[in-house]
Parts: structure tokens; sequence; C-alpha cells
């Protein structure tokens, strides 16, 4: 399975200059299993076409560098297998079925909100950003496919708790749902009846004859059972059955997974009607299929091109997928990694950084939730181009701190047009303060720098030297944190240079116009070991950035997002996150990189990020049934 | 009590058709053993980063004598209980070793032991599966890390956990294994009972008081639901089972969950008789950790987590002494101090600084760590009496080990720090030192040499070796390697045939210890 990401895996601090293992004359070590491969000179997952690293894009799931070349796909991708239901989805897909089961008063209530929040949230294990086995940083919490004993038990509390929650009620709820014209009680042919009616938005497909039998023979075991005991009591043993049903329908497969099987007749690969409205739904609304979905896919019209399409576009302009796409610009951007902003209030040198400017407790999570609102915003509020997003200069926040930061008295109020920064300096997505900010008084250059070349560029960094010993640029009275991290890491002819000079360092000095609080700026101030300012220093921001195996020279920021999204790889990178996230998986580069090249060239080309939405769920990889592999 | 839908009804399936699974274990007749070990009992407490100067975390190198030569090395011994001194109502044995006397009685260092020299000899980084030999849980952050991933294995407590040795009888087992803290640092395979999926990592409990329901109320928490209903869950899964468009990857992972289902059907006809009293003299807990970690100050306020981890323990030990649970892993990265800056940059990188500022900080931080954690949970054992003149603490073993050695990331000398004598497993009262004093180096900007030690694959055969298992019980449950000892034996480039006097013995128990 993938590794998991941590907090702490933004330990890219890197200082080289300790040597920490004997001195040795470099040797294979001993074999472990046998594969005879010697030491782990197969680290490189450098990206093609980058400078001097010399390794291929990664076959497999690596994720391997958006670079132009031969696009004969070969091989076919692999999904995993039998993929459960994300958190989110199952939340709201729960949700939805209460509302079906016991009415939408119910399933909207606050009983059930105060239950996910106050009792179920401590039960259903969260999902954690997950990416190829190879991949340390970043990550899809909906990739996540582990399944713990504690999930079993989540669904089944939750299960239970929803449906004793009204057990007494349950023979009234389905009397109503029938508008009274049948009722459970004394009546086996309205349980049936009832089953076939609410069953398929269960299992997200119509019941069989063996599914109506399985859940009538649940009924009849939970009613004999209970009169058994109780004889006469048929009130309360239909009510009780009716609950055992509706527990034994949220605990089934079918609710708790994604169960795709294709439709043999159609081929090895074609999904059914009903498994690609899944597939739709929970990609773009994170829940079941709405009555309108579930209708085109019962008379199979969902499986007629132009139908699919409108369908598609109509999830797309549904506001429920700006849930979906707060937990894509979340993961893609990882904005849990936002430090917290206030912890060092109260001490030097970081209350003079500040300036008179206090950080708040909560400008961390207004941070994280500005960009989350920034993608929204110009993916489906107002849809624009991918370039307009990424130079973005409007300020969507209503947090008075933020917005301060960005230079504005006032924040957004929500409603009318956002405004925009009055910063000149600032450009676009680089110059976010919360992809600048770092809870200290000193920037973090190569922090920047990774995540740019990971998160922006999709070039998976090559792992350290194993003579590496990570130490943090301490500040200095002296020098500029760029001068610093230069003179750790920039050594010629040290094992640090070749990354850090060419791949990392200068995504991150492109934006030291900016401070650790995301402020523009043009000088640094200098702290002596008590946190005392002793001096300034004009900051520098002008580099040579390597992308797509090209040399960039570059002042500022300005300069940076220019080059990137010049270069197309910007564009390739947002279309490969995207994929991942549309389809729940990696994408295999041997069989999709060159359709991931094309959504990149489409995106480059102006194409609008709401289109894009719709464009990667008419993808036939969208559509079709992967075969499974291992995690 | 098994559920009433066994696993043998199950897996000869619909319509008598065999289902093509593995071998399990659990239906093998069992080879009939003489147990002769008690109900030993085990918690693994991993805290982060390390980096604590060997001045700092062990006792004084003067007080070690020769004790023998093993894997062409002198191996040093000291009697703690000649090292111990007392100062300012404290017992010391050094400076992170330090706590009041009241509760680090000659008693507890009677049962400690002092470890040094056990490496993990690669660069592994940061890691959380490396204390309990996942040795592919690392962030990758070097090569050496990259090319372990390829070789994940479950962990010695999961090992534990299903060892049909050390749980010879689970019908009053509620967990086999529990796992506190906000990120687990126990893995094992996705489908456990049948030793098959994918490794993954297991589920941690952040709350002190669910994991109280789990192991003393394990059938309130799921309503009017019974074995019946679950009966009917499995059967719906068995007929997706029988679908035959189903591939046998899908089918894997069904299989997997039902494996889930039988131990939840379990749970619902347990019965937890055992009532121990908790603080305050109720009979549960009453607080709940997770109600800690809401408080905007409990990241930087060590008597909070201190009390975080306390909670788990109350309950850890409550449930051993009822027989719920044997194995705890207790996961901290909690940094147990008051400061407010970046742990990880300004502390546990700048710990090795000749100033010895961040180390101080670092030093009294894991201070903390053993005198409100590691000790609490050794004294709550002592209190258990289980008959026959032993505590729970006699019976169990408990280890305290960090994410690094002396330098921050670097793995010599992982420090290794326990209680208890594992029902005689485990000789106790030592500081042992198991480096290789000749073959030193020095390191670049720090004053401590690099110095290497026996490799942690032999650490982690000892102690499933001291809990009753033999290696043949346990050799076979990773993607692994025969040289001994547990998990992947691995030496990074760098070392060249630094450790090659190490690598023959890492089968053995280590000497001095057993």
């Amino acid at each position: 399975m993938a590794p998991r990401t941590t907090p702490l895996l933004l330990a890219f601090m890197v200082g080289c200059s300790p040597s920490v293992a004997p001195d040795k004359s470099s040797t294979d070590p001993p074999d472990t299993t046998g594969d005879g491969t010697g030491t782990g000179d197969d680290g490189g997952t450098g990206s093609g076409g980058d400078e001097g690293s010399g390794d291929d894009g990664g076959g497999g799931d690596d994720g391997g560098g958006d670079d132009a070349g031969d696009c004969e796909p070969t091989g076919e991708p692999t999904r995993p297998p039998l993929r459960r239901l994300s958190h989110s989805q199952y939340k709201n897909a729960v949700s939805d079925l209460v509302s079906t089961f016991l009415g939408p008063e119910i399933g909207e209530s606050d009983w059930l909100a105060y239950k996910w929040v106050d009792e179920w949230a401590l039960l259903l294990p969260v999902d954690l950003p997950t990416g190829s086995p190879e991949q340390t940083r970043g990550g899809y919490r909906r990739l996540d496919q582990d399944v713990f004993q504690q999930h079993a038990e989540a669904w089944a509390v939750i299960a239970m708790g929803i449906s004793d929650e009204f057990q007494l009620g349950h023979v009234w709820t389905i009397e109503g749902y029938f508008e009274h014209d049948c009722s459970p009680f004394g009546d086996r042919s309205c349980v049936d009846r009832w089953i076939r009616a609410v069953g398929p938005q269960a299992h997200r497909r119509p019941l069989t004859e063996d599914d109506v039998d399985h859940y009538l023979s649940v009924y009849d075991d939970t009613y004999d059972a209970w009169i058994a005991d109780n004889p006469g009591d048929g009130w309360q043993a239909t009510d009780r059955g009716t609950v055992a049903v509706t527990a034994a329908m949220m605990m089934s497969p079918w609710f708790t997974h994604h169960v795709e099987l294709g439709d043999a007749d159609a081929g090895d690969d074609v999904l059914t009607a009903h498994e690609l409205a899944s597939r739709l739904s929970f990609h773009f609304w994170q829940t079941a299929p709405d009555a309108e979905l579930m209708a085109a896919a019962d008379d199979g019209s969902l499986l007629d091109e132009a139908v699919y399409e409108a369908q598609v576009r109509r999830l797309v302009a549904d506001t429920r997928t700006s849930d979906a796409l707060a937990d894509f610009f979340d993961d893609w951007l990882i904005t849990d990694h936002i430090p917290a902003m206030h912890a060092r209030v109260g001490t030097e040198p970081y209350d003079d950084f500040s300036d008179g400017y206090t950080p708040s407790a909560d400008l961390h999570k207004a941070m994280a939730e500005e960009l989350r609102e920034l993608g929204i915003w110009h993916t489906v509020t107002e849809p624009t181009d991918f370039e307009t997003f990424f130079r973005s200069d409007l300020v969507l926040t209503d947090h008075h701190g933020l917005a301060q930061l960005y230079g504005l008295s006032v924040p957004w109020s929500g409603e009318g047009d956002p405004p925009v920064t009055g910063d000149a300096a600032r450009a676009g997505l680089l110059t976010r303060a919360g992809l600048l900010a770092t809870g200290s008084a000193s920037t973090r250059p190569i922090l920047k720098g990774v995540f740019a070349r990971e998160q922006l560029l999709c070039q998976p960094m090559p792992p350290p030297p194993d003579d590496v010993n990570a130490v943090a640029p301490a500040p200095s009275d002296t020098q500029t944190t760029r001068e610093v991290v230069e003179t750790l890491t920039e050594v010629e002819g040290s094992s640090c240079e070749g990354c850090h000079k060419s791949l990392i360092n200068p995504l991150g000095f492109a934006t030291e116009g900016f401070d650790a609080l995301g402020r523009p700026r043009s000088m640094e101030v200098l702290y002596n070991s008590d946190g005392i300012p002793v001096g300034a220093a004009a900051v520098d921001s002008q580099t040579s950035v390597f992308i797509d195996g090209l040399s960039y020279d570059v002042a500022d920021a300005h300069d940076l997002t220019t080059v990137m999204l010049d270069s197309g790889q910007a564009h390739a990178c947002f279309a490969r996150n995207q994929f991942r996230f549309a389809l729940g998986r990696m994408e295999h580069t041997d069989s999709e990189d060159c359709t991931i090249e094309e959504l990149g060239e489409a995106l480059a080309s102006g194409l609008t990020l709401d289109e894009f939405l719709v464009t990667v769920a008419l993808l036939p990889e969208f559509k079709r049934l992967a075969r499974p592999g291992g995690e | 009590m098994w559920p009433t839908c066994s696993r043998r009804r199950f897996l000869h399936g619909a319509g008598g058709a065999m289902l093509a699974l593995p071998t399990l274990p659990s239906l093998l007749p069992r080879a009939a053993r003489a147990s002769t070990t008690r109900d030993r009992c085990f918690i693994s407490f991993g805290t982060m980063h390390g980096g604590v100067w060997s001045s700092n975390m062990f006792p004084d190198d003067s007080a070690l004598a020769h004790h023998s030569t093993y894997a062409s090395r002198a191996i040093r011994q000291a009697s703690l209980s000649s090292i111990a001194s007392t100062s300012g109502g404290n017992r010391v044995l050094s400076p992170v070793l330090t706590g009041d006397s009241s509760v680090f009685s000659t008693r507890i260092l009677s049962r400690m032991n002092v470890i040094r020299g056990l490496d993990i000899p690669w660069y592994i980084e940061h890691h959380t599966g490396g204390h309990l030999g996942n040795f592919a849980s690392n962030d990758g952050n070097g090569v050496d890390g990259v090319r372990m991933f390829a070789y994940p294995s479950p962990t010695i407590d999961q090992v534990l956990a299903w060892s049909d040795v050390f749980y010879p009888d689970i019908s009053t087992v509620v967990e086999r294994s529990v796992a506190a803290g906000r990120r687990a640092m126990s893995w094992d395979y996705a489908s456990p009972a049948v030793r098959s999926g994918p490794i993954q990592e297991k589920y941690a409990n952040n709350s002190s008081y669910q994991l109280f329901l789990r192991l003393f109320r394990p059938s309130e928490a799921y309503g009017d639901l019974d074995g019946a209903l679950v009966d009917k869950v499995i059967d719906n899964y068995r007929r997706l089972r029988a679908d035959p468009r189903l591939s046998s990857e899908d089918g894997r992972r069904l299989d997997e969950h039902v494996e889930r289902l039988f131990d939840l059907e379990r749970r619902l006809t347990l019965e937890v008789t055992c009532t121990p009293t908790f603080e305050g003299g109720g009979t549960e807990p009453a607080l709940d950790s997770h109600s800690l970690t809401g408080s905007a100050t409990h990241f930087r306020d060590p008597a909070s987590q201190i009390q975080y981890w306390q909670l788990f323990a109350e309950v850890v030990v409550a449930a051993m002494s009822c027989g719920l649970t044997r194995i705890a892993t207790l996961n901290s990265n909690d940094t147990f101090s008051d400061f407010t800056g970046d742990w990880h940059g300004d502390i546990a990188h700048q710990a090795h600084l000749a100033d010895g500022v961040a180390q101080a900080i670092n030093a009294a931080a894991h201070q903390r760590a053993f005198e409100g954690v590691f000790l609490d949970i050794a004294r709550r054992l002592d209190e258990v009496d289980t008959g026959s003149g032993n505590t729970l603490l006699d019976d169990s073993l408990l280890v305290w080990t960090h994410e690094s050695g002396a330098l921050t990331h670097e793995t010599q000398s992982v420090p290794i720090i326990t209680a208890g004598g594992a029902g005689g497993g485990l000789n106790t009262g030592n500081y042992v030192d198991y480096r290789d004093l000749d073959s030193a180096w020095d390191i670049e900007g720090f004053h401590e040499q690099g110095v290497p030690g026996l490799i942690w694959n032999q650490w982690l055969g000892t102690v499933l070796q001291a809990m009753g298992l033999d290696p043949a019980d346990y050799e076979s449950s990773y993607t692994g390697d025969e040289r001994g000892g547990y998990g992947p034996v691995y030496i990074g480039a760098r070392y060249g045939d630094t450790y090659d006097n190490a690598i023959p013995v890492a089968g053995e128990p280590l000497p001095i210890l057993v």
C-alpha cells in the first residue's frame, strides 16, 4: 500500500555538510531477499527531461513528470480492488439514504448532524492523503483504501444507530412513504413492496429477486424471533423487522463499497448504467445518485452519449460539486500542512517580524479556506480558464486578518464580486499566503521549491542522498534566508548541489519577495540569536529555474508564474491531479500519460475549468472498468 | 464462543464450492505445545525524533564493565542498582532517566533494562514502523528508505497478536491488540486472520474513552445489532462473493471484510464482567484523552500531553489486568515540551549543536516522557498482583524506543528502555552496551562518534522470543530474510562492512537479556 504522508514529511530542510557515515568504500550491501539489485541507486524517480537527472519519468504509478515524448499507450491501467466509499462519500450517502428511509426531515435534521459530529466522527476512521507507493508527499484522501476493523464496526454502529433511533416509528414511516396505501403491520406484502422501493437506493441499482428474498428473510427472521419471545406483539415485531432490514441494507457491501462488476454482455471493461451513475455521482457530489440520475440509469439512457453528457453537465453545475472540489484543492495544495501562525506570538524575533500584526489562532485555517474558495470560484462559481485561476488576484476570504495580509482593510462579505489584492507584487497562486507562510519569522525556500516542483509541476523529487543530515537552515544575522540556503545546499561538488541548485531552490527563491506571513517585502530583517534585529538586507528573488529541461531567468514571482504557465507544465500537472481525483486512482503512465497530456493541452488552449471537469468525465477512462490490480 | 456463521461454513461457500483461500492457520489442528508461559503482556511506547545526546540519555559509561566477547566485540554491562543515585527526591540513572523516587522505585529499577547499541543500519530518516519492524513505513527521504518500501512487514506486536503461542485462547480476549495515539506504529495484513492482503497501518484510537468502550463494553456500542443480523450481512457478502463477474482481487477484499464481520460477531457475544476501578473511584474513566486534544494549548502543554497518555495507560493496564487484551502500542508525536516554535526544525535538528541550547530542551522533554509516561505505565502494571508473588509488570514487557539515536535521523544506538521481565523471558536490572567501540568513526559537526552496534532485527527477534515465540513461529511472518532476527536485513551502502560481525548473530537472542 502507499505510505502515508505525515506532517513531518516537510522535513526537507536539508543541510548536507556533516558526514555521518563511517569512511567506508562504497560496496553493495548484502542482498536482502535475493533480488540482487544491490544498493539503492534506483532511487531515481526523477522526472524525465529535467536537467541532469537522467532518469526516466517512471513507469507504473509514480506520477512521472509531465514531459512530452512518444505518446503510444502501452499496457493497461489497473484499479484498486473493490474500493470502499471514502469517509465523505459514506457520510453523504448515509444522509441521503436516511432521507429515503425516514424522510428528508430526518435526513437533513440536526439530530443526524449532531450524531456525526458528536459520536460517529470518532468511530469512522478518517481517510489519509494517499498517492503512489513512491510518493511521500501529497496524495488524495479519496484514494485511501485501507479498511480497518473499525470500518466494519463503525458501519454497523451507524446503521443500527440510525435504525434504532426510529425503531418505534418505522411502521408509521413506511405507511407515510406509501401515503397510507399500505402498512407493513400485518401485511408482509407491504414489506416486500417497501424493500423494492427503497432497496435500489441503498444498492444503487435495481434489486434482483434474490436481493428481495434476502431482505425478506432478514425481516422474517427478526419478526419471528421477536414473536417467539413476545407472543402477540406484532407491532414491535414489525418495527424490529423493518429496522433490521434498514440496518442490513446500510451494512451491505453494495452500500459501503463501489461494487463495479461491469456489463459482461457489453464487454469486459464496460460499466453498467447504474455503475456509471454511481461513478458520476460519487465523483462530483460525493454521494449516491439522485433520482434523476437513477432514472437515467434505470431506463438505460445514461449509456447514450448525449444523455450521459447532459447528466455530467447537470452534476457539474450543481452546487454540490463544490464540496468535492474543496476536497480536491485541499489535497492538491496540501492545505493541512499550513502551520499555525500564532504559536510564536509573544516571542522574539516573531513579534518584531510581525511588526504590529498579530496572527490569530485561526489564521492558518482561513488561509486554507481561501485556497479552497479560490479553486471553487474559478471552477464552478465564475468559471475561468486555468491561467486565470493560476494568476488570480481575487481575495475570497471573510477573515479580517488574512485580508490584511493582502493589503485589504475590509474582507469580502461573500456577496458580489470579491475584492482584488492591492499588492502589485502578487502573482497569483504562488503568492497566496497559505503557500508562503511558515509560522515563523523565516521563509522556507526549500519547502516552497519542493511544493512547486512536486505539486504544481508534477515532477517527483528523487530522494536525498543517504549521507544527508537534515539540518534546518539556522537564521543568520549577516545573511538573508536565501543566502543561508545557498551556503548550505549549493556547495560546488557537494551531493546536495545537483537537486537544490537546479530543481528545488530557484522555485523557492523566486517568491522571496514575500515574507513568512505572505506579505510583500523588498528587505529582509536580520536577527541575532537572541531575536534582536541587527540589520536588514535586500531580498533577491532573481534566479534561474529549470522546467522541462530548459532554463529560464526569472526576476520574481510574476516571471515564475509566466514561465510555469508558458511551459505548459502547470496545466499538465493540474490535469494529472484532476485525473487522479476523478478516477480515484493513480494514473497508469504507460497507457494514460497520452490522455493526460491531451488534457493539459486542452487546459492550455483556454478551456474553462468547469468544461475541464466535464471533459474528464467524458473520457473513456472514466467510463471504463479497469482490471483490478494490487494495492 | 464462536459465531453461528463460522468460518468453516463460509469457506465452503454457496453450493458447497470450496472458495480458494489461503490455508487458515486457525483451522489447522493445533500442535500440542505445553505452554510454560504466563499470560505475558507487551506494551510499546514510541516517541518521535530522538536526538538525545548519549550523555543525557544513558548512564555514565564508566559504570560499564566488560561482560563477554560477542560478535567480535566486547559487550559491556552494569547493574542498574549499582549505577542509580538519588538526588532531591529523584532516582537518577541519567538526566533523562530521572524520576520521582516514589514512582521510580528500587523495585521498578530492578525490573528495567537500559539497552544501548542496537542500530537500524541504514538511513531510515523519519519513520513510524521502524520501532516494531515495518521498515517500509518511512518517509522515503533517502535512497535506502525508498528501497525498503518494497519490503513491508507486520510489526512484531501483530506477530504476537496473531500467534497461537501468544494467544492460545482468545475466548475472553476482546482485542488482540490496541493502538493508541493519533497515528499507529503498528502494521499488519489487511486480513490478519488469514495473513493476506496488503500491509496496512493499524487503526489508532485517539480517544481513551472510546478505547475503554471497545474493551470493557464491547457489545454495547451496537444498539440492537446481534449475531443473527451480522450472519445475514455475511450472507449478503457471500452472495456478492459468488458472483461470477467478481475478480479474484475484488473477492480477496470481500474475504478480508468478512473476517472483520466475524470478529464483530464475536464481539457481540462477549460479556465483560471485570470491573476495575478507575481514577476517582468510578467504573469508567473520568476523562477522555480526546477532550484534551481539542484545546488550542495542548500541543505546547507537556502536562496535558502527559495526561493524554496517562489516560490511555489507565485503560490499557486495566484491560490487561482483566485479560481483555495483552498488547498495546502507544505512538506519540508529542513534544512533551512547552516550546512554541517548530520542534522539528528548531529543536530536533538543532539538538546536535555544541551550544547545547536545543539539546537541553530536547533532553528535558524526553525526561518528562520517561517520568510521566513510561514510569507511569510501569507503576500501573506493578500495582496489579497476578498472584504467586508476581505483578503484571513481572509478566509484561514495556518498551520505550525513540525514532533516532543521539543525532536526529541517525539510528546508531537507538535507545531502548524496558521494564518488566516478560514472564521470565527477559532478564532485568541491566545497563547493557552492545556497541563495537573499536569500530567508531567521527561525525563531522557532532561531538559524539558513530559507533556500530548490533542490528535492530536482533532486538526484535529477542522480544519475540522473550514473549514465548520460537524463531520458527515468526520467521515466515514477513516478506523478509533468512538471516535471522525479525524483518528484512539490510545494511546501507554507506556502512560497507561495518556490520559484517553483527549479521551472523542476528537470529540469536541478545546476550545478557536472555
